[in-house]
């Protein structure tokens, strides 16, 4: 009776008389195996990339609060019941589980922002928010002063002001290339000033009376500011809608409320939709986010498996091959004791060998494809500020089931020959010549 | 070991009528004796030989093993007794070519249900026994036939059997090689072990101390 230690060492002795043949059939399980391993490694590295942005624009801990709104096509109304007020914000605050409430205020009238960049003039009209400096504390130095209380500034500025990631992207990406301008960064913007003209737009050129002209200072970027405009201290924003627009009463555009806990989320987004209000919660961005890249998966699974079961069929057929052409060898193994289950067990180790070295090959050919196509994405790709460092993720559990697949596979594919092996009458095998 | 045929049978279907290639085989034999069964070929010879090695199933009838039914034995057990009590050679050698002539004859511990810590010193002796001390390294593909033969021998005895079955040993040998595995066979005998010859040259019988002859398959001289 042969044991599986003996009969692994002679299945791997038998492989290294028939190199070649083990060879190509190991290739074909490295084939499958890498290609599985390199597509679950992809939307694994793609669902992390896409779950850290979510994550830090909008904490698992945030929810964005907007009025509720009606979609007719491209046309949006916002309903009047659920605007956001002081009062509003004041009713959020006392849910039971929300920490603290920040309020985004927009300016009510048109701006427009003037500044130079690499000695080029720039103008554009933009957008101008007013935002609790607690959104985006974690993201600009603390000496930037963005959290101070802006009162004691001179009217004229200049104000800290933060601008959005997204945006440097765009300009990176878009303008700067078709109008052959260097590139931007963060390091390069922060601390660059500019002109903020309150009070008008391109469509409203010339001098009006009423302008108001601040001067504002990059601080940094964020990607929890809206991407097209600038994003100066909520108060400011305020005081200046009071003084040019004659708003008594602040009305926000959207309140970012930060529940205590984790757990709290799903209570606090349930109250405030009570209220009226639409809600967003990261939790609920990540939970698509894994569902889509959970279908991804799933898809892509399928097609490594689809590859990796042709690789098994070919495994099959080549063993069966090997059975009619060894079949003196079975005939002699049998008349000095081999049991038809040894034939049975010799055949399956050497299957599993093929299956565990064609594995592990197609594990390094998956790391490899997955570096090479890493290099050439960096290459192909602008280079955007929330591209991740690696679309890839091979983790343990990625590797394990590419390892247990290939071996799997292999050794399924391997039972019939196996058993057609053992069935083999060894007298008319000896008897044949 | 004594081997005993009862009125063995085997009958098979070829295209579509019944092949008796044993019908009512009786026969006993000891170890110790050199046995040689001639007959013509296609006489159940083989079969016979392949009944008393635990290799072919009879279909009627019963071989027995020191008084015990062999085939009462499962595969497994079938397996064991031809590991280490049965000893085969046959007329084309069935000898892996690429492989030394020492793997060739390491092949039966494979399947040994605990192979000896001194299976190589075995096998070495079982190569010296039959004057292959100097091809130990020597992949069998490029030994002559005879040589091949031997090595064939080696391995049948390797394992210590009680019996050596050997199939037309000197059917792919030329004449005086032939005589000098005969003769090799014949020495095994006579250091105690049972050798079944089967063979078509009825000039062998008269080396034999049992000489059987069978024809249609039946014994037709030497029966016991």
């Amino acid at each position: 009776m042969i044991g599986p230690a003996r009969a692994l060492r002679r299945a791997g002795h038998n492989l290294g008389r028939h190199r070649a043949r083990a060879i190509v059939l190991a290739g074909g399980v490295a084939i499958g195996v890498a290609m599985l391993v390199f597509l679950l490694a992809f939307v694994a590295g793609t669902r992390r990339a896409l779950l850290d942005r979510v994550v830090s624009s909008l904490p698992i801990t945030h929810l964005t609060v907007v009025p509720r709104s009606f979609s007719l096509s491209v046309i949006k109304f916002e309903s009047p019941f659920s605007s956001l007020d002081p009062e509003a914000v004041e009713r959020i605050a006392g849910l039971a589980g929300v920490e603290e409430v920040l309020p985004m205020a927009a300016l009510k009238l048109p701006a427009q922002l003037r500044a130079r960049f690499f000695g080029q003039g720039f103008v554009t009209d933009t957008g101008v928010f007013g935002i609790e400096p607690g959104l985006v504390v974690d993201q600009v130095p603390p000496e930037a002063g963005f959290a101070e209380d802006t009162t004691a500034t001179p009217a004229g500025g200049p104000f800290p002001a933060v601008i959005s990631e997204d945006l440097i992207d765009m300009y990176n990406t878009g303008f700067a290339k078709t109008n052959d301008l260097p590139q931007l960064t963060p390091e390069i913007l922060s601390g660059q000033e500019a002109i903020l003209y309150l009070g008008t737009s391109s469509f409203r050129p010339g001098p009006e009376a009423g302008v108001r002209a601040v001067s504002i200072r990059l601080i940094g970027v964020s990607d929890r500011v809206p991407l097209v405009g600038v994003s100066l201290p909520r108060g400011l924003v305020e005081g200046w809608n009071e003084d040019l627009a004659g708003e008594a009463t602040p009305e926000y555009v959207q309140l970012t409320v930060v529940a205590e806990r984790a757990q709290d989320v799903e209570d606090v987004a349930a109250g405030i939709e009570a209220m009226g209000y639409e809600v967003t919660s990261g939790r609920e961005i990540a939970q698509r986010v894994r569902t889509l890249t959970r279908v991804l998966q799933v898809a892509f699974g399928l097609i490594g498996l689809v590859v990796l079961a042709v690789a098994g069929v070919g495994i099959g057929n080549a063993l069966l091959l090997s059975v009619m052409e060894r079949r003196h060898e079975i005939g002699i193994f049998r008349s000095v004791g081999a049991s038809r289950g040894d034939i049975r067990l010799l055949f399956l180790c050497e299957a599993a060998l093929i299956g565990i070295g064609g594995a592990l090959a197609g594990l390094g050919l998956a790391a490899a494809a997955a570096f090479g196509a890493d290099r050439a994405l960096d290459r192909v790709l602008p280079d955007l500020l929330f591209l991740p460092e690696s679309f890839f993720a091979l983790s343990w559990p990625i590797l394990v089931v590419g390892l247990s697949l290939g071996l799997l596979v292999s050794i399924l594919a391997a039972v019939p020959p196996a058993h057609r092996a053992a069935r083999m009458d060894p007298a008319r095998i000896l008897t044949s010549g | 070991m004594n081997i005993s045929c009862r009125e063995v049978e085997k009958h098979f279907s070829l295209n579509g009528r019944t092949v008796r290639a044993l019908d009512g085989v009786s026969c006993a034999m000891n170890s110790g004796t050199l046995v040689v069964i001639t007959g013509r070929s296609g006489s159940g010879k083989t079969t016979l030989l392949n009944a008393i090695g635990g290799l072919d199933r009879p279909t009627g009838g019963s071989v027995l093993v020191d008084g015990e039914d062999l085939y009462a034995r499962g595969d497994r057990a079938l397996s064991r007794y031809r590991n280490e009590r049965i000893g085969f050679v046959f007329q084309s050698f069935h000898l892996s070519p690429d492989e030394t002539a020492l793997e060739n004859v390491l092949v039966p511990f494979l399947f040994a249900r605990r192979p000896p810590s001194d299976a190589r010193t075995r096998a070495h002796d079982a190569l010296g026994r039959v004057g292959l001390a100097e091809q130990i390294d020597q992949p069998a593909g490029t030994l002559s036939a005879g040589q091949k033969q031997r090595v064939a021998i080696a391995r049948a005895i390797v394992n210590r059997p009680d019996f050596v079955l050997a199939d037309e040993p000197t059917g792919n040998l030329d004449e005086r090689t032939g005589a000098d595995i005969v003769a090799l066979l014949r020495g095994l005998a006579e250091q105690g072990l049972g050798v079944v010859i089967v063979t078509h040259d009825s000039a062998i019988s008269r080396v034999a101390d049992q000489a059987l002859r069978i024809a249609d398959g039946r014994i037709v001289e030497g029966e016991s």
